[in-house]
Formats: structure tokens, C-alpha cells, sequence
């Protein structure tokens, strides 16, 4: 199993209200990250985040990390306020493919593997805020566009219910794979993030099997929330039981990606955060090891969720006693 | 009912990504709401917004504005990221007394009426991380001293299911009567926010119907939600029906008071903004006002809105 962290919550961070951490370079992150246990890939942000290539190159080497993505960001640029692929303006669209371009041009030469990018700024805010039909033609046309260029490096689209739009184009996975489709490469994937699924209304686990199903690539950041928004919590903190079966999944997939971090440390030790992370991945992970996982799948098979449940009930208690007479 | 703004939708706003507007100084901001039709109040924020008091003063009188609230700012300073009110530290705690103080002090000072205070700082983000009842005690303590001493002024507080806190200790008006309950004093009030009252669909009214079965010292807040977020959108723009039954609500209950705009304007042009929601609201009211004989059919079982209401 492989851990990474996106390298930006290692840094300053803020909400509406707040500011959390203290400024860092890229090389103060990833020498923070390369601090946390068991962690030996970082996602960064281009082209805000990154430095010359020679540069990163370095840094990683003497810290023993790798590129686990290339995350574009297409949001915080004021232009892209009103959307971004969607964006009725042609110059504003021109401007977030270059960037997705340049992004992939970086990972290139980065040896790195993919290019991933959640286009958070496209979405409405009121009924009749947008074209929905000239919306989604526009995302395809540049998605399109971006998945031809420099092939060799897919483009994974990361969908998420809203933020900072009320109502985000790209909200479900259901939606990504409508994308995916649309477009028709094969070079293109899908992040799923654990938490955007859970406060989409998804159950995670569901979700990562209906991706892998259809054949395009997915790429994992996990993390945790209430369900009603993304508060990027440590992972399994809220929804531990989903949390082991999308695990389950993964190692039912063969899934052998990047588990990335994608939680934001705003009002606790960011280190402990992730090694928290790494440590209950890890340990859910082996532990599932020791399963049996014919049987499993055995009552998968038959809806018998009491017989998994009762498997699953030794992860939390293993060394609780039962009162005689409790079933 | 009167309308005001918080004008520090104004100045410079940002979200966790983005950054929107400009950074302003008070008397221009007061100076913009001044220019909204229908605006005659203005409420501002303590102690970021009140850093020269004679700037404050002289804006107001050149505007004409009157100060419908001081909103102390309980969530900002980096000693409040783990709670204020409930906070186990008691120099944060004396911090967030002292501030409350300094608010009642600067409100009497300009003529105020209230202070409100939404203790978005105090809740939690996990499981096992604080005491709930030792939280709720200190909290109960500090709106005490916080109402006994200085200027002899009601303290409004507002409930808010989350944000920055993932489960806000004041998330629903019904969590805060209770509050007030165990504060017991007279000049402890809420400021009821529609909008935070919409999150997830519940019914603005019927929450609001509470508060005013208590005689609780009323504030309102109004903008709207969506799902299960406080967006602080356009009154009435997700959840329309529901808008129109708690302003027919405070108007049934005589509420006089004032009515403030709450909404942020992030990807809008704020005077437009609050422009078309003052106006929405101003056709709910008198909507409200027309079809307040009708309103009866609150009585019956199944009241149909629409007919109660001439809007369309």
C-alpha cells in the first residue's frame, strides 16, 4: 500500500473565518511529509505550489519521496470566479486547458504519472444561474481536448458535490463516468475522494466498484466528514464501517494506487493527522488480511450483511468480553 | 420590520479556495450600504471594524444609518480555533469576556441597541474531543458575567449548525432556548438566522415559532441555504415557500424589529444583490400584510400558501 499526501494542507490554510498553520515552501512541506511514517508520495498543486523541475527533482530525491499526482488547480484564480471548462467565455476557457496542458507537460517531465484536477469553480449557484446543456457540452469539448494531449499522462477528473459552487457540474461518479464516456479516451481517469462520496449521498465502496467496472482509471484520496460537507477529517473519524468496506473493495480491485491524504489539519497537529491516516489504513488493510475473504464474498453474494457484520465486529473489540446470554 | 446590512459583506470575503472583493474601510462600507434602497440599519463588526470609533461615528451620522447590531467576532483570533465561550483555558475565555465587554462598551458608546455574537468558534470536530457538560457549563457562566457586567445591553446569541466547527454548540435555535434557559437572564436574546434555520430543509417557522412561544429578545438574520450548507444565498432563492411562511410568521407575531440581510455576495455584485433581496422581502411583507386576514388557514390543517399569499 502505497501513502501520499496532497502537500498543501502541510502548509498555511483557511476557511470563511479563519486561518489555520503557517506558510511554507514546497521544500519545508515535503520535509514535513517526509517526517510522517509510512508516507512516500506527495500530491502538489500546479502551478501555485511547484518549483522548476531540477529543483523538485532534487528535493524528492534527497527526501525519498515521489509524485503521486500533479493537481491542477483551476479555482483560485479570480477569473475562473464564474466557472472554468464551463465557462461561457472562450479566453477564460482557453486559459484553464493551458493550465491543464501545462500541467501535463510538468508531470511529463516530472516522471510523473497522471495529472489529476477537480474543476470546483464550474457549477450554478440558483436556478437559472446556467445553461445546464451548454455547460456540460463545453466541460466534454475541453476535457476532450486536454486527454489527446500528451497522452502518455492521463488526466483524472476528481468530482465533488459543491464548494465553492452551490451545485458543482462534476458532482457524483455517476457523472464523472457520464464525463468519461463522453470524451471516449481511454486516457482519461477518475479521483474518488471517500469524503466527497459520503456527503454526495454515495456510499463509497459502491462507487469505486462502479468505476472499476466501467474500465477507466480511479486514483483514491481519503479523508473523512459528517456527510453534509466537506470537512476533510481524518479518515474513518465519522464513517469507520464505510471506511472498511471501501478498503475491502480496494483490495477486492487489486487496487495497487495511491491512498492520498486529503485532510485538512485546521485545528490539530498536522503530522499526528496523517500518521493518524497511515496508521488506521494500514491497520484496517492487514486486518482484512486475516479475513476470510471467500467468506465474504460468500454472503456478499447472498445479501447477508449479520455474518459480515459480526466478522467485522473483531476489527473494533477483538479483546472485549461478552456477557454470557448476549448474542 | 426594518432592513439592515452586515456591512462587512462589503470588504473583502474569501472562502477555502478563493478569494472575492475588495478590502474596505469601515465608512465606505457604510457608505455603500447607505446607497441600498431601503436600508436604514447597519450591522457591524467588533473589534475588526471598530478600530476608530470617531471614523464610525462621523460615517454613521453622514449616512444616517442606524446600528442594528454589534456583532462580536468570537471565531477569528488563532486562540479561538478550539472554541471560545466553552474553551477549557480560561485566559481564552477571559479573552472572549473581555472582547463581549469591549462590544457592549463600543455599542452603548454609538447608541446601539444589541450586541450579537455567534459563537462559531465552540463545538467539535470528533468524537471523544471535549466534555460536553463542562463545555456547556463554562458556556453558561461566561454569557452570565458577559450579561452582568458593563453597559446594561441584551447580548444576542446565534445558532448555526456548523462552520468553522464541524457540529457548532449552538447549531439550532432549539439548542440555544435551551441555553438561554440555563443562562436565566432577561436581557439574553437570539438572533434568529433564517438561512441557518433552512440548512438540511428544516422549517424556518416552525423553529422561529419557538422563540416567539418564549418572548425571547428577538434579532433577525435572513438569507437562504442549500442541502445541508449555510450559503448565505438570495432570501427566498432555494427554499421560497418556506421564506414566505416565517416572514408571515414575524409578521403575524408583530414583529418590529429589524430585519438583517445576511447574505454573502461572492460571486454577485453586492449592491444588486442586496438590492433584489430587500425587495423580495419587502414584497413578501406587504404580500404577508395583504393576505394577513387569510392567514388564519395557519389554523387549519392543511393551509395552502399560495392562496394565503398574492405573489404571483
Amino acid at each position: 500500500m502505497k501513502h501520499a499526501i496532497i502537500t498543501s494542507f502541510l502548509g498555511k490554510l483557511r476557511d470563511r473565518f479563519c486561518e489555520y498553520q503557517e506558510p511554507l515552501s514546497i521544500e519545508e512541506k515535503l520535509e514535513r511529509m517526509a517526517r510522517i511514517p509510512g508516507v512516500t508520495g506527495a500530491e502538489v498543486v500546479h502551478p501555485y505550489e511547484v518549483e522548476d523541475v531540477d529543483t523538485m527533482r532534487r528535493h524528492l530525491k534527497r527526501l525519498n519521496l515521489q509524485i503521486a499526482a500533479i493537481n491542477v488547480n483551476i479555482k483560485a484564480d479570480p477569473i475562473f470566479a464564474y466557472g472554468s471548462l464551463c465557462s461561457p467565455d472562450p479566453a477564460v476557457r482557453r486559459k484553464a486547458s493551458d493550465m491543464m496542458k501545462a500541467a501535463k507537460d510538468y508531470a511529463k517531465a516530472m516522471g510523473a504519472d497522471k495529472v489529476t484536477c477537480c474543476p470546483l469553480s464550474d457549477g450554478y449557484d440558483y436556478p437559472f444561474h446556467t445553461d445546464y446543456r451548454k455547460s456540460w457540452d463545453r466541460m466534454v469539448g475541453i476535457v476532450r481536448e486536454v486527454a489527446e494531449y500528451v497522452p502518455e499522462i492521463p488526466l483524472f477528473m476528481e468530482y465533488k458535490p459543491s464548494e465553492t459552487r452551490v451545485h458543482c457540474t462534476l458532482d457524483s461518479a455517476a457523472k464523472a463516468l457520464l464525463l468519461c464516456e463522453a470524451v471516449g479516451n481511454p486516457n482519461l481517469g477518475i479521483t474518488l475522494d471517500i469524503g466527497h462520496s459520503l456527503y454526495g449521498g454515495e456510499s463509497p465502496a459502491e462507487a469505486v466498484a462502479l468505476i472499476a467496472g466501467s474500465g477507466f482509471q480511479y486514483y483514491v484520496h481519503i479523508n473523512d466528514n459528517n456527510a453534509k460537507w466537506d470537512w476533510d477529517l481524518m479518515a474513518g473519524t465519522h464513517h469507520l464501517w464505510h471506511y472498511i468496506e471501501f478498503l475491502y473493495y480496494l483490495k477486492e480491485l487489486d487496487y495497487q494506487g495511491w491512498i492520498t491524504s486529503d485532510s485538512s489539519p485546521v485545528r490539530q497537529e498536522a503530522l499526528e493527522t496523517f500518521a493518524f491516516n497511515v496508521r488506521i489504513t494500514e491497520r484496517i488493510w492487514n486486518w482484512l488480511d486475516q479475513m476470510d475473504m471467500s467468506m465474504i464474498r460468500y454472503h456478499l453474494e447472498r445479501h447477508e450483511f449479520m455474518p459480515v457484520l459480526k466478522m467485522l465486529e473483531q476489527f473494533l473489540f477483538a479483546d472485549a468480553t461478552v456477557k454470557a446470554g448476549s448474542r | 420590520m426594518r432592513h439592515a446590512l452586515i456591512v462587512a459583506f462589503f470588504g473583502r470575503l474569501r472562502d477555502r479556495f478563493c478569494e472575492y472583493g475588495s478590502p474596505s474601510r469601515i465608512d465606505e462600507k457604510l457608505a455603500r450600504a447607505a446607497a441600498v434602497q431601503g436600508v436604514e440599519g447597519a450591522e457591524i463588526i467588533y473589534p475588526d471594524e471598530c478600530s476608530e470609533p470617531e471614523l464610525v461615528a462621523d460615517a454613521l451620522s453622514a449616512t444616517g444609518l442606524a446600528v442594528s447590531a454589534i456583532n462580536v467576532n468570537l471565531k477569528s483570533l488563532p486562540e479561538f480555533q478550539r472554541g471560545a465561550l466553552s474553551s477549557g483555558d480560561a485566559q481564552v475565555r477571559r479573552k472572549a469576556l473581555d472582547l463581549i465587554l469591549g462590544a457592549k462598551e463600543f455599542a452603548a458608546r454609538i447608541r446601539a441597541d444589541r450586541v450579537t455574537c455567534a459563537p462559531l468558534a465552540d463545538g467539535v470536530d470528533y468524537s471523544f474531543q471535549h466534555n460536553y457538560s463542562s463545555a456547556w457549563r463554562r458556556t453558561v457562566e461566561l454569557l452570565r458575567t458577559g450579561l452582568d457586567e458593563g453597559p446594561s445591553l441584551p447580548i444576542h446569541l446565534e445558532h448555526k449548525p456548523g462552520d468553522p466547527r464541524t457540529r457548532g454548540l449552538l447549531r439550532s435555535s432549539d439548542v440555544l432556548l435551551r441555553l438561554l434557559n440555563d443562562v436565566a437572564r432577561s436581557a439574553a436574546g437570539i438572533t434568529f438566522n433564517i438561512g441557518h434555520a433552512s440548512v438540511s430543509g428544516t422549517s424556518p417557522a416552525e423553529y422561529l415559532s419557538h422563540v416567539l412561544r418564549l418572548k425571547i429578545p428577538l434579532y433577525v438574520h435572513f438569507c437562504d441555504a442549500a442541502g445541508e450548507w449555510d450559503w448565505d444565498l438570495l432570501a427566498g432563492s432555494q427554499h421560497i415557500w418556506a421564506f414566505c411562511e416565517v416572514i408571515c410568521a414575524l409578521q403575524a407575531a408583530g414583529y418590529e424589529g429589524w430585519l438583517t440581510d445576511d447574505t454573502f455576495p461572492v460571486r454577485a455584485d453586492p449592491h444588486e444583490l442586496f438590492s433584489a433581496n430587500i425587495h423580495r422581502v419587502s414584497l413578501i411583507t406587504r404580500s404577508a400584510m395583504l393576505g394577513l386576514s387569510k392567514f388564519e388557514s395557519f389554523r387549519t390543517p392543511f393551509p395552502m400558501a399560495s392562496t394565503c399569499l398574492p405573489l404571483c
